[in-house]
């Protein structure tokens, strides 16, 4: 059980990490676009004021892309905050849907560096399931984190909520690639099987191993 | 000789904002964006300094420092940045860039930065051409063997 603790401490606290870093790296490379649109404007108006006049176009146009470049920052942060937010209750409702969203716009950075394109398919009405959602967030990124390495040359993996109506519900990553010895010897994340337990999900691959398949209860057991 | 500069970052936007100024102070601007392509234009054009991004898709920036090391070991290169890959910019820095920079950085690191670099390579390039005279002037035939 300790030991299970731990690893499941680690794993959570990368995954935090690595999303922060992620995510402040992004904020940077758009901080970083505004600083030389406003840059731009200066050095417009500096030459301007030599000749005599700079074109209000111009002028509107960096405006815009200053502005335009605030609201992408606002998303990632409003991203940030609700990810943060999936911390407050150890134990909540959640939207599947949403945790997809919310997992792939974190994950799209990496994604993009992998060369990987995500795409979710979530269900127009919510998918409720009540679970630890800290933990099913580091569970999904595992998956997801292991779908990138494998994924087939396309280099786009689908995630989608599947069965909303079933006793359990379903998350499938499709367009993995996944070799015939990960196939045949079954499909585990050790780094994440504490984790799984305490979920009470079941994980595994599609006999073509080209789709990670995660059953989720819709009320984790609390111990 | 406007000092010449290639930019290589996957950011559409900040590539071509940051273009434009560098042109506005009589920099001779290319742009690339992706390491692979980065590569192409070094095969084909030379530059002064490489503006290169750390982190990007395809090829990564250490990679690419590699390879613009190995086709063009002159040309000196300033790597960008964000918080998260600055080990990685010093790590650039072992295998031979020439400084890097966070993003977002103040408009005079830059500029400060680019002409150091030029400078730096403009006087690697003095340095080789005097060895080459002074190599002609001991020894005459070796201009027949080389």
């Amino acid at each position: 059980m300790r030991e299970d603790m731990m690893t499941m401490s680690e794993e959570g606290f990368q995954f935090i990490g690595k999303m922060t870093a992620s995510i402040t790296h992004e904020i940077k490379n758009v901080l970083a676009v505004i600083r030389e649109n406003a840059g731009l404007m200066e050095d417009l108006i500096a030459m301007g004021e030599k000749k005599g006049g700079v074109d209000p176009a111009r002028i509107q146009s960096l405006a815009e892309k200053i502005g335009q470049q605030a609201m992408k920052a606002d998303g990632i942060v409003q991203n940030m905050n609700h990810f943060a937010h999936s911390m407050d209750d150890f134990i909540a409702d959640v939207d599947l849907g949403k945790t997809l969203d919310l997992l792939a716009a974190l994950s799209g950075r990496i994604a993009t560096v992998r060369g990987v394109t995500l795409k979710t398919r979530v269900p127009d009405a919510p998918v409720w399931i009540k679970t630890h959602p800290i933990l099913l967030e580091t569970l999904l990124w595992g998956c997801l984190d292991f779908a990138m390495d494998k994924a087939s040359e396309e280099k786009q993996l689908g995630i989608e909520v599947a069965q909303p109506e079933g006793e359990s519900v379903q998350i499938r990553i499709a367009g993995i690639d996944t070799p015939e010895d990960v196939c045949a010897s079954g499909f585990s994340l050790e780094r994440c099987e504490a984790i799984r337990r305490i979920l009470g999900a079941e994980m595994g691959l599609t006999t073509e191993g080209d789709e990670i398949v995660i059953d989720l209860p819709r009320q984790v057991q609390v111990r | 000789m406007k000092t010449r500069i290639l930019i290589v970052d996957d950011e559409p936007e900040f590539v071509e904002v940051l273009s434009e100024r560098l042109g506005l102070r009589d920099y001779d601007v290319t742009t690339s964006s992706s390491g692979k392509d980065a590569t192409e234009k070094l095969e084909k054009l030379n530059f002064d300094v490489v503006i290169l991004d750390v982190l990007m898709p395809d090829m990564d920036g250490i990679e690419t420092l590699k390879k613009i090391k190995g086709l063009k070991p002159l040309t000196e290169v300033i790597m960008l940045t964000g918080h998260a890959t600055v080990e990685t910019a010093i790590e650039g820095m072992k295998l031979g860039a020439y400084d890097y920079l966070m993003k977002p950085y103040k408009d005079d690191d830059l500029f400060s930065k680019i002409d150091k670099a030029s400078a730096k390579k403009g006087e690697h390039e003095e340095r080789i051409r005097e060895a080459k005279v002074k190599e002609i002037v001991s020894s005459p035939r070796s201009v027949l063997s080389s």
